[in-house]
This record gives C-alpha cells, structure tokens and sequence, in this order.
C-alpha cells in the first residue's frame, strides 16, 4: 500500500490539473453550444422507438354452452412484455372465414345490444374477468366474439415522423345458447369423390370437407376407413375431432397415432393419406363415417376406387419390349452370314 | 464335293451354335442384372409408404403440459350412451343440472407453450421522405401458435396524414392495381404511394418476393383488415418481416406524414 500510494499521489495532480483545464474549457463554452450538446445528447436516443412489445394470451379459446337466462364467468389472462405498454380489452364479433378455423373479427367492437348475451367486465385489465348471461330464447343460436387485447404504446413514442404499429392479440370466444342438451344436427360431406381408378405406385390422399348446416357449432368425430376386396380394413384413421362452427365448412383430417402418454387426449391432425402396397390391388370401398361425441352414427359415406399398378404394368412392359429389342439386335450381331463362314472354312 | 460341303455344312453350324452359347451367357448376366435392377426398384418402391407414414407421426410441437384439466377431457367414448348432440356424457350431464359447461384451451388442453403475440418495435420511422424515390423501413412479428395455427391481420387506421390534413395516397404498385388482398410488383418510385410486404414464416402466399407490395386497408373507408400471416399448424416462435415503402410524388406538400397501423392475432379454432 505504501509503494501504491505515491504512485496516485504522481496522478493526482496531473489530474487535478486536467480537470481544471477542463473547466476552464466548460466556462469558455456558449451557451448556445451547451444548448445545442443537450439537444443532441437528449434527442440522439428515444428508447421508445425501438420498443418492443410481446402480447402472451390464455386461454386462446374458450367454447361456452349456455341456457337461457344463465350466467357463466371465465377469466383471461394477458401477460405483456414491454414498458409502459397500457392494454385495452375490447369484444368483436367474429365470423368464419375459411374451412381451416381461422376467424375474420369486425373491425369495429361489438355493439351489446345485437347479441343475444350480456356481457359484463370485471378485475383489471390484464386479467378481465367476463360474464355472461344468455337472454331468454326457445330456440338454440350461437354467438362468436373474440376477445382483443390491444396494446397501446406509451405516449412517448408518438411523433409526428413516425407511424405507430399497435398490437393486438386476440382469445376468441363461441358460446352456444340452448335450452335444452339436444342440439340440432345437419352434417353433410362434400368434396368425396374420388375418382375410377388409382394408380397404386401413388399414395391416395383425399380433401373432403364436413359442413355444418344448422346455426350451432358442432364438434363431430369419426372413421376413415378403406376396405379391401376380400373384406379386410387396410386402413382406419380416426378423424380428428375439430370445432365446426354454425353454417360453415371443415377440411376432414386423420388423427395421428397417439403417444401412451397422450392417450385420452386428441392428437395432432393429418391429412386423410393412404399409400397402397402391391397387395392392395382391385376395387377398394372408401368409407368416411361422422359420429357424434357420443358414438351415434351421424352419417356414413362410401365410395368405390380401383386401385391398379399402373405405373408397374407400363415398366413392366416398356422392360419387356427392351428386353426383346435387346435379343433380336443381339441375335442379328451374333449369326454372321452363312456363305462368308463356309468361304473362310472352306479356304 | 457334296459330302465334303456337307460335312463342312455340319461342321460350321456346330461352330456357329457353340459360338452362340458362348455369346449367350452374357445375356444371362444381363437378366441377372435386369432381376437386380428391378429388386432394388421394386423395395425402393414398396418402401415408400413406410416413409411416408413415419412422416405423419406425432408433432414435436404439440406436448401435453396437464392431462386431465375439466370434466371433458380423458375418453370421450362409450358403448353405455348415445346421445344425438355434440357433449359427452358428463358434459350433458353437468349442463342439465347446472345450466353451463365450458371448455378453454386449445382442445381443452394445456400445451408447453401459450398463444403469444409480440412485434419488435412500435415506431416506424421512414426518416425524410424524397420525392420520386423509395424509402423503407421493417420490422418484425413474431407469432407462438398451439394447437392448430393462427392468423395475423392488419389495417391502417388511416392514410399518412400530415397535420395539415394532406395525405399519401396508398400504392397501386407498378402494373396495377395492386389491392388490399392482391400483392403486386412495385419497384418503379414514380408510381407513388405507401404501401408494406412480409415475407417470412407464414406470410401470405400473395407476397411472392420482397418486390410484392400492397396497400393497407383503410379503417376510415370501412375496408376489412387484411391477412398478413397464417398457418393451419402448430408453430413456434414465427417470424415475419414487415417492410414499409413510401414514395411521395413531387406535388406532394412538405411536413411530417403518419398514422397507425394495428395487426391482431387470432387462433384458430
């Protein structure tokens, strides 16, 4: 410690000496050049700009059935990332808008009085719990909101060069108001028509939709299935239990095999595929058969296809022909002519 | 002369067959390889459909995080009921004696992960604009999707609007017209506008390449957002880059031009 100190003592007033030659330099500094300095070094960064927002919902879903002049209550959960960040939950109506579940919300939020719900907030705003009572109706009608979050940037971030991005992230929420437990059903599966004939060196894959007729959505299960000639299933393929919705359409997809850990719980979709093998050749029965949760037969399709290895039988032959052309121009190089031989025998 | 042409006559046909055979063992070897060649084809072939179904195996995006989280979940078959709705047992059960039954999450399950939304930055600033040329700025969705996909919808609130009340018309692109839901080339600067693509994870199929722009839909003009990312899967952590071109013709009045674009992300169903 004794030999350190003189050494800081040496820069000491080194630095004594700087600092004050510094100071000197500050009081000889404009004001306008200190203003300046502090307009540069304040306006060089806005955090704010670079911000960031994360938007984490749950649940993303949530489907309701609801009697008449019952209450029911389900709170979301909104967790953010970023500071500052003030969150807006609003209520849209949603509709479907395609056969793969996604959704198209109105623009503008919902008006209270054109639904059949009340709907009341309450806690805080990251945490919204909603209630809601269905009006008093005879017949079963569905409704579908989606809850939107939207987060508004702090007020810092506003300015007049820039243009704000706002996002939202959105729960959506299908309540079905019926009296009773019964709901109607009106399935019916389109887009099922396979062709004559399949090519066996080719996997088979259909694309049949499932369409919902009546106004209350409708989560059906089911069986794919192809049956050889002789009777015997090839192929049984539950059908992935999705969520049709009122007066629209599904794509029908397979359920892929469950892992023994997920086993009482749906699995991931997969499309309705089949790759035949060289034994199953001939007419094959098709069979798509829609049940309810509870097992009752909804409706059943079947369809004929003739499954031929084509692909097989035109190498097969094009094989056959090379092999023959192969032979003759083989024989024809291979027996020279008769009366060249005996002339070089002969001599 | 006779016997001894017919003597040679015999012998040359002799040669000639033994000559044959001795050619002819090759061809055996040519079937040979044919056999071979169609061995190796036909297990390619019939192998195939083993790929393919290893394929569709289980997802490792889709992990289970709680079994059994309300009375509908577990099996929902059962040989003691039929019911001609769409609820189980329980469900129907549970309903009649209480008036209510709800089901949250993702197929009423809870997955490793949670439907998430972020955006990487708030602000875009396109700096000072020039006149007849582009300037652009981008930033980054990011999407976190269980279950079965999601969708990522847009719309400007607005044109970009000085305080005087002047605005930037919104891009019809170069051959036009580009719309709010068909993307177009735009790389000539003195077809004026503003106008966004997105390529990245689960954009919109209509942004072919990152010279395909349109314009925003208008909320002020009642338009529908637009759909700038989805997907029919599960996903995670899903990246779209947002691009932002402005290119303001030179009539155009001079001060400081914004508005406020949302995007909302919604799952499926």
């Amino acid at each position: 410690m004794k030999k350190i100190l003189p050494v800081i003592s040496n820069i000491i007033p080194s630095s004594r000496a700087q600092s004050r030659d510094l100071m000197n330099r500050f009081l000889h500094f404009g004001r306008n050049d200190i203003i300046i300095v502090l307009m540069l070094f304040f306006g060089s960064f806005s955090p704010a700009h670079a911000q960031s927002v994360s938007l984490s919902i749950s649940p993303p879903v949530v489907e309701i059935l609801l009697a008449p002049n019952q209450s029911v209550s389900q709170t979301f959960t909104l967790q953010t990332q970023g500071e500052n960040i003030l969150v807006t939950p609003e209520l849209h109506l949603a509709h479907p808008s395609d056969s793969s579940g996604h959704v198209e919300i109105d623009s503008t939020p919902l008006s209270p009085s054109s639904i059949p719900l009340t709907i009341k907030f309450s806690g805080p705003s990251h945490t919204p719990t909603l209630t809601f009572t269905a009006a008093n109706t005879d017949k079963a009608q569905d409704v579908y909101l989606a809850l939107v979050f939207r987060a508004s940037p702090p007020s810092t971030i506003y300015d007049l060069r820039s243009t704000i991005t706002t996002p939202s992230i959105s729960a959506l929420i299908l309540v079905t108001i019926t009296p009773t437990d019964t709901l109607p059903i009106n399935l019916e599966i389109k887009d099922f028509s396979p062709p004559l004939f399949h090519d066996s060196w080719f996997p088979l894959t259909f694309t049949p939709f499932l369409t919902n007729n009546t106004p209350t959505m409708i989560r059906p299960e089911g069986q794919y299935e192809i049956i050889s000639p002789s009777g015997k299933t090839v192929l049984s393929l539950p059908l992935y239990p999705n969520l049709i919705l009122g007066n629209s359409s599904r794509l029908l997809q397979g359920t892929v095999p469950c892992q023994p850990l997920q086993g009482t719980v749906p699995c991931n979709p997969t499309p309705l595929t089949w790759s035949p093998t060289w034994r199953n050749l001939g007419p094959h029965a098709l069979r798509l058969t829609i049940t309810t949760t509870g097992g009752t037969q909804i409706i059943q399709v079947e369809k004929t296809i003739w499954i031929l290895p084509v692909r097989i039988a035109i190498i097969t032959v094009l094989f056959i022909l090379l092999f023959i052309i192969f032979l003759v121009t083989r024989g024809k190089s291979l027996s020279p002519p008769l009366d060249r031989l005996s002339q070089k025998t002969y001599s | 002369m006779v016997n001894i042409n017919s003597k040679l006559e015999t012998r040359n046909s002799k040669q000639i067959l033994n000559s044959k055979k001795s050619k002819l063992f090759p061809i055996s070897n040519f079937l040979f390889l044919i056999c071979l060649v169609c061995f190796v084809f036909l297990t390619s072939y019939f192998g195939f459909p083993k790929t393919v179904h290893a394929q569709t195996l289980t997802s490792p995006s889709f992990t289970i995080r709680q079994g059994n989280f309300n009375m509908t979940s577990g099996t929902k078959t059962s040989t003691n009921y039929n019911l001609t709705d769409t609820m189980g047992q329980t469900a129907a059960e549970f309903f009649s004696s209480t008036g209510y039954h709800v089901k949250a999450g993702f197929q009423y399950m809870y997955t490793l992960y949670d439907f998430s939304f972020s955006i990487s930055s708030l602000a875009i600033n396109l700096g000072t604009l020039t006149p007849n040329a582009f300037t652009t700025a981008s930033h980054t969705l990011t999407v976190t999707a269980p279950g079965q996909g999601y969708s990522v919808t847009a719309y400007e609130t607005a044109r970009l609007t000085n305080a005087y009340g002047d605005t930037i018309s919104d891009t019809i692109c170069d051959s036009g017209p580009c719309t709010e839901t068909s993307a177009e080339i735009w790389t000539t600067a003195t077809n004026n506008g503003f106008g966004y693509n997105v390529i990245g994870d689960d954009h919109d199929p209509d942004f072919t390449t990152a010279s395909y722009f349109r314009p925003f839909p208008d909320f002020s003009l009642s338009e529908s957002p637009a759909t700038v990312m989805t997907t029919a899967s599960a996903g995670k952590n899903r990246v779209g880059t947002v691009t932002y071109k402005v290119s303001p013709g030179s009539s155009q009045a001079a001060g400081d031009y914004s508005t406020q674009i949302i995007y909302i992300a919604t799952p499926v169903y």
